[in-house]
Formats: structure tokens, C-alpha cells, sequence
């Protein structure tokens, strides 16, 4: 069951949370010099320019770091523990601070190829929440997947990219 | 030259029932009894706060100061001791003031909850996109820092129990130290067994949480031949920043900018690393202790682990490093605590703990998540060689 905290959008994050609802991942490209920053960035972290264009993560990333949190810092995650929270690298460039999903004794390392995806919260209020699993974990969900009914990683539905 | 003269501390740790301006206007009251002033001769007050947010410049009112020429709140978060010791230095240089307190004081221990909730997040506080991040659970430093500290480890192979040496060396010198909060012995074993908080982290490898406050009088060297204390000499001072850089490439949590900091305060002083009797470095994690060894110059890059192992820090060893024992096992006053700890050396007020060779002192501050640095060279001597 991965718990979906709840997140308030503000006059700032309306067009990141608009994308997420659709089960995207928004980024900038910046109109000057093409660099693709994070959604949180107001400028160019390259060449310091505002203007860009609305894009999105295409869901591939690599595994930067990782820890396993025994002590929640969030009281709704304080069930979940221990969970791994992680920084992953999308391929695109930008860094997103994100839980990770792990097969079980499954070993992690630098580098490992991870899948981004947004999963709405489970009662479907709320803004959804962004994660990422590794390869095994995707390949357990297909055969899921396979094995009929909807992939749902108990709690939490996936948005169609 | 500016110079410290007064120290003033309040009980540390689980001290309940007072208020954090209330701790503030103590330890000033400490820092200028201590210099064999009185309150009525500052003319200058910096004030600095901590998890609660909750010490102003308003201060001066509690305080009854009357007219001032120097007063604000500085916030570079950890790095902020240092950083208003600077300001002291260039506010007595140009003449705005002359006689300046500076304070630090929080309150986030509650009698009714753990240490660490201390620090926790709120979910009510989850708005916008950095919460959105947070809800993921890679939020608040001891995250962050364990994220720091792996990938460390994967670059550099160094080691939990490498992280032990600096929590067992430190908790040493705490043995020492009457202000100390934890005064018993600790063992690589025990560390093994301290529960871990977020993997690679460990509770021995986290910072206490700690109410009190810790206040420093400021002056010119000139006054300070008059007045009451051995003379603490500010001889260097610098400041470096690197705000986390989130993407592709990015050298977050394996190097910071604690290497610029203290080049520009080491410059400034006229020394090298070499000059320097004893660190005292902001630790709000060992990792943090490790790191900035590092990013100072005592060893190279990636071989800190190598370098705090065998009891390279401890009592006797080679390098005395936080010999307060830090905020691992001293008290936990962001910059307060190695600056404090300095100026206790440096007058040779070390009891049980004083560094044998005591000039020279480097001491760090470190704010956000590796983020924000400062660095001070202190001396008990008045005169740069």
C-alpha cells in the first residue's frame, strides 16, 4: 500500500499539477539555449533565461542515491517505513527527489535503471504523487498486468502516460 | 582586529519553561558579565534563531538596551554564527558600532514528544511543487543527508563504521566537556547497533536536538586589553555558497563549498592548514565532519573515511576535531556550538579537554543541506605572524 500524501497546488505549481493529473511529468525547455530544466526552476539553470517551453519526462531515469528511511519525517508515511527514498536522474537531465520502489532484498547501486511514473491517490482526491521503481518491480507489474485485472500497486492507481 | 571577549551559555538541552528570547536575553546578560562589562555598553546586537524562528530584534528591548547602532536578525542558516562574526568585524572596522552581542537561541525540544519530531514535517505543509517532492518521503535533512552520505560511499567506498570513528571520537571529548549532553563512552560496536534513522544514517550518526541559547560579545582588540577574558582574536573570516544544483552533472553532497570558505578565511589570516591547532566543525551529521575534512584540505577528496579511522580525532590524536564533542554529543546550537568550543580552547578554558597547543582555531558552519559555508581563523595571539 503506498500512501499518498495530501498535496495543496498553489498559484505557482498550477501548470506542474495540471500536467500530473494527466499523468505527466512537466518540464522546461528553455527557449534560449534548449537546455531541459525541472518544473521548479523560473530560470534557466544553463544560461539564466525564463522563457521556455512546456515539456514532459518521457519516464526513464537512473538511480543517483538512495536511503532507506526507518524514521518517517512525514507523519502519513509513518506506516511505510522502512520505505527508500531516493534522487533520480530522468533522462532528460533534471533530478526529482522521489520514492523508490524496490523488488524484495532487491540490491541497489548507482546508476540502475529506473521507471518514472504518477499514480493518482487512492480515493482519487488529491494531487497525484510522483514515483519510481526499478526494473524488476516493472517486470513483477506486467506479469501483473498479464495475469488480468488493473496493475494497481495496492492503493494506488496508474495514470495512462 | 576584532576580538571576542565575552562567552555566555545558557543550560543546554532539555531545559523546559522558558522561551527562546527569554534563553537569548540570559546568555547575553553571561556573554557581557563574562567580558566585565555591563549591558549598557553594547552598542550593537545580532540575533540568530533556530527551528522556532523565534528570537528578534526585539531583543534589544527585553534586554533594556536604550540606543544602539547595530541591530539585525541574520539568518545563513548553520553558517549564520560565523557569518555575524564577519559582520561584527567589518561594523567595528568602518565604525558603525563598537561593542557588539550576538545570539543564538531555540526552543524546539518539547517536553511531550521525541527529539527527532523536532524536525519532522507537517503534512499540512505539503503545497505546491517542493511538496510534492516531500510527499515522496525524500524530505527533511536526515534524508537528505543519508542521500549525501550514500553517495559517498558509492563514489568513494567510504563506510558506516568510517562514520562511527568521527560519533566514537567525538563522544570521547565529550567525556570532558561539563556542557555536554551525552557523557557516556560509545563503542564502533555500539554504533553498529544505534538504530538506524535513514540508511546509511544511523541515530549515532545524527545531530542532538537541543533548547538553549549562546551568546559572544564582540569588540576591537584595542578594548579588549582592558577587559576580563583572555582575548579571542578574529584573524580570518570567508563564506561560500553552492544552493543544491538538482540535476545532470551536479557534485551535490560529494563536495560543497566549504573549500572556497575556508581559502577566503585562511587567506585572510595570512596561514595555512598547517598553522592550525585544532577544528571545530559544524556536525550535524558525522558525514558532515567527514566531508568538510575534506573539502578544508586535510585530505583529499574521497579519502576522508581513510582519514578519521584509528583515532585520528580523538583525545591524543592527531587532528583535535570538535573537542567539545560537537553537536553529536555536546549541544546542538548550530554554529554556536564550534564557535563556543573554540573560544574555550583558545583561552585555555578547556579543563578536563584543553588542547595541549591551542593558537589557532578553524571553525565552520554549514546551513541547508551542504548548501551554505562559513568559516572562522581565531587565534589567542593579537598579532598575525
Amino acid at each position: 500500500m503506498i500512501a499518498v500524501p495530501r498535496v495543496l497546488r498553489t498559484p505557482d505549481s498550477v501548470d506542474f499539477f495540471d500536467y500530473a493529473r494527466r499523468g505527466k511529468l512537466l518540464l522546461r525547455r528553455c527557449d534560449s539555449c534548449g537546455a531541459v530544466r525541472g518544473p521548479q526552476e523560473r530560470f534557466c539553470p544553463q544560461c539564466h533565461a525564463a522563457a521556455h517551453t512546456m515539456t514532459h519526462a518521457q519516464g526513464s531515469a537512473s538511480l543517483v542515491s538512495w536511503a532507506v528511511v526507518h524514521r518517517s519525517p512525514l507523519p502519513a508515511l509513518e506506516e511505510q517505513t522502512p520505505y527508500t527514498a531516493g534522487i533520480v536522474e530522468l533522462t532528460e537531465g533534471p533530478w526529482l527527489l522521489v520514492r523508490v520502489l524496490t523488488a524484495p532484498g532487491e540490491a541497489l547501486q548507482a546508476g540502475m535503471e529506473l521507471e518514472i511514473w504518477i499514480a493518482a491517490a487512492g480515493d482519487g482526491e488529491g494531487e497525484p504523487l510522483g514515483l519510481a521503481q526499478t526494473k524488476q518491480v516493472s517486470r513483477a507489474g506486467h506479469r501483473q498486468a498479464r495475469s488480468g485485472g488493473e496493475r494497481a500497486i495496492s492503493g494506488c492507481r496508474r495514470l495512462p502516460l | 582586529m576584532t576580538t571576542i571577549v565575552g562567552l555566555g551559555m545558557t543550560r543546554l538541552g532539555k531545559v523546559f519553561g522558558v522561551s527562546s528570547a527569554q534563553l537569548a536575553a540570559t546568555a547575553v546578560e553571561r556573554a557581557v558579565q563574562d567580558a566585565g562589562l555591563n549591558l549598557g555598553q553594547l552598542d550593537g546586537l545580532l540575533v540568530s534563531s533556530g527551528l522556532r524562528n523565534d528570537v528578534t530584534p526585539m531583543l534589544a528591548c527585553d534586554l533594556g538596551l536604550r540606543e544602539l547602532s547595530l541591530v539585525a536578525s541574520m539568518n545563513t542558516y548553520g553558517a549564520t554564527a560565523n557569518t555575524m562574526v564577519a559582520e561584527c568585524a567589518r561594523a567595528i572596522a568602518d565604525g558603525t558600532a563598537t561593542t557588539i552581542a550576538c545570539v543564538f537561541a531555540d526552543t524546539p525540544l518539547r517536553p511531550d514528544r521525541r527529539a527527532g519530531a523536532a524536525w519532522s514535517a507537517r503534512d499540512s505543509t505539503l503545497r505546491g511543487y517542493h511538496g510534492w517532492q516531500a510527499a515522496g518521503g525524500a524530505v527533511t535533512p536526515n534524508v537528505l543527508y543519508a542521500l549525501a552520505a550514500r553517495r559517498h560511499m558509492g563514489e568513494y567506498g567510504t563506510t558506516t563504521d568510517q562514520l562511527a570513528a568521527i560519533a566514537v571520537a567525538q563522544r570521547q571529548w565529550a567525556l570532558g566537556n561539563p556542557h555536554a549532553q551525552m557523557r557516556t563512552p560509545i563503542t564502533i560496536e555500539d554504533h553498529r547497533a544505534s538504530p538506524w534513522i535513514a540508511d546509511p544514517l544511523r541515530r549515532l550518526d545524527c545531530c542532538l536536538v537541543s533548547n538553549g541559547a549562546i551568546a559572544i560579545v564582540v569588540t576591537s582588540a584595542e578594548r579588549a586589553a582592558d577587559l576580563a577574558q583572555p582575548a579571542v582574536h578574529v584573524w580570518g573570516y570567508g563564506q561560500a555558497h553552492r544552493p543544491r544544483v538538482l540535476g545532470r552533472d551536479s557534485r551535490w553532497g560529494l563536495e560543497t563549498a566549504a573549500g572556497p570558505s575556508s581559502r577566503r578565511a585562511l587567506r585572510r589570516a595570512g596561514l595555512t592548514l598547517q598553522d592550525v591547532d585544532l577544528v571545530e566543525l559544524y556536525d550535524c551529521y558525522t558525514y558532515t565532519v567527514l566531508v568538510t575534512l575534506e573539502d578544508y584540505g586535510f585530505c583529499a577528496k574521497g579519502e576522508g573515511g581513510a582519514f578519521v579511522e584509528n583515532g585520528r580525532l580523538a583525545p591524543g590524536g592527531d587532528l583535535a576535531c570538535n573537542t567539545g564533542g560537537g553537536q553529536l554529543s555536546g549541544y546542538y546550537m548550530w554554529g554556536f556550538t564550534p564557535l563556543s568550543e573554540a573560544v574555550i580552547q583558545l583561552r585555555g578554558h578547556g579543563g578536563d579537554r584543553q588542547v595541549p597547543r591551542h593558537d589557532i582555531a578553524l571553525v565552520s558552519g554549514n546551513g541547508g543541506i551542504l548548501e551554505y559555508h562559513s568559516t572562522l581563523v581565531l587565534s589567542s595571539a593579537a598579532e598575525t605572524r
